[in-house]
């Protein structure tokens, strides 16, 4: 219990995908500009990564460490292509909104990175519990950053205008404005951890 | 080269391969599943995308192939309308197919974006929708325009001679009078941010109807 506790943990604060370890960022930069996309994205995300936790945390002891690299990205793409397939297939509403975001993952190297750092070590529960954890840690992230985003670019939250009148700074939702936001945000956590020490 | 070297280029040989065939296999296995439900979505969207495009009811579509381009005639009463076509534009990251109507004069009667994968929150945004909904009463008023800004703003104008402008405003932040210049100079307003999306949906229609144009001229 204390392990699952602080494997959650490490995923949301602790080892934060985008604000700790910085990974994932392509997909985070171009994707937080509504809260819209970066929710999808989130869900999309953390899908296939409980899912290539899984199967690589099952695999593991099979793939001879020279060669694991090919095969997890290999294991990956699959699972990617594999739920893209049934997705359009049977879920053509939900295809609608998050097809887009689908291949966009398997270059997502959050799912690469946990497969190499997680779950080649650790045995199927764990690595499901890490996939879970990350991923909401990564939906967060992606939340916090779009939510600011939106709001100061665009003057809306979840496609809805927000305060009438007000000029929004187009830059936010901009490259530029992905950058500033990021900083921003790693620069508050980490005054955050420096106080609690 | 010893024999430990040998084995081990073996063994992982073996195990690239074993991956690799399951993957494959799998894959394919699925895809063959997956293939017929995937075509009959799109014919469904292909539908309701025609009826978008085409209105009212009564129309008859007639598929034709003609000199490797392929296009459906469209008619009402037993007069020919227009014609349909799909235009296929290479993207950011994707082939953006649009569907596209015009009338014999090759005015644009509509055009549906079928499919792309352009990237979130820049290029993808060549289908949003335009809302004017608050945050404080979105549960009040209901969304009258559901239809995509970019789509929207090639509605009358001529395919055979658009125009992209961009670095200005965005169509659906002009007011009415901006937009009638707009279509009048036959002008399409680029995503800011997207220009590679943008023009690849106006230079593909372009092309698709210049070509068709010359054949029916013929």
């Amino acid at each position: 219990m204390a392990k699952i506790k602080e494997l959650i943990k490490d995923g949301i604060w602790n080892k934060n995908p985008v604000l700790v370890q910085a990974i994932g960022l392509c997909p985070t930069l171009a994707v937080t500009t509504s809260l819209k996309n970066g929710f999808y994205m989130g869900v999309a995300s953390t899908f296939v990564l409980v899912g290539s936790n899984v199967i690589i945390s099952i695999i593991k002891s099979f793939i001879p460490a020279k060669v694991r690299i090919p095969v997890y990205i290999t294991v990956i793409a699959s699972f990617v292509t594999l739920v893209q397939l049934f997705v359009s297939a049977y879920l053509p509403e939900l295809n609608k909104t998050l097809g887009i975001f689908i291949p966009l993952i398997v270059v997502n190297c959050i799912i690469l990175g946990r497969a190499e750092a997680f779950a080649s070590k650790n045995g199927v529960f764990d690595s499901l519990i890490d996939g879970v954890s990350m991923g909401i840690g990564f939906t967060l992230a992606l939340m916090i950053m779009a939510g600011i985003r939106e709001f100061l670019g665009a003057n809306k939250l979840f496609d809805l205008l927000v305060i009438p009148g007000f000029e929004p700074a187009a830059a936010m939702i901009l490259p530029v404005g992905g950058f500033l936001t990021m900083g921003v945000l790693i620069a508050i956590m980490n005054y955050i951890n420096m106080k609690k020490r | 080269m010893n024999k430990e070297m040998l084995n081990n280029i073996l063994k992982f040989s073996l195990v690239l391969v074993i991956v690799g065939m399951v993957a494959g296999g799998s894959l394919s296995f699925v895809y063959l599943k997956t293939k017929s439900k995937i075509e009959e979505q799109q014919k469904k969207e292909e539908l309701a995308a025609k009826n978008v495009i085409f209105k009212d009811k009564g129309y008859v579509f007639k598929k034709i192939k003609k000199e490797g381009i392929e296009y459906e005639e469209v008619y009402k009463n037993g007069k020919l309308e227009g014609y349909l076509f799909k235009a296929y534009g290479p993207g950011y990251s994707s082939v953006i197919v649009t569907l596209v109507g015009v009338d014999t004069n090759f005015n644009i009667k509509g055009i549906v974006i079928l499919s792309q994968a352009e990237t979130p929150g820049l290029g993808a945004r060549i289908k949003e929708v335009k809302s004017d909904k608050y945050i404080f009463n979105f549960w009040k008023k209901k969304s009258e325009n559901t239809k995509p800004w970019f789509e929207e703003q090639f509605e009358g104008l001529n395919a055979l001679s658009l125009k992209l402008i961009k670095g200005g405003k965005e169509y659906k932040d002009l007011d009415d009078k901006a937009k009638e210049k707009l279509k009048k100079k036959n002008e399409i307003t680029a995503l800011s941010g997207a220009t590679i999306s943008s023009n690849a949906v106006l230079s593909s229609i372009k092309a698709k109807a210049d070509s068709l144009y010359k054949i029916l001229k013929k």
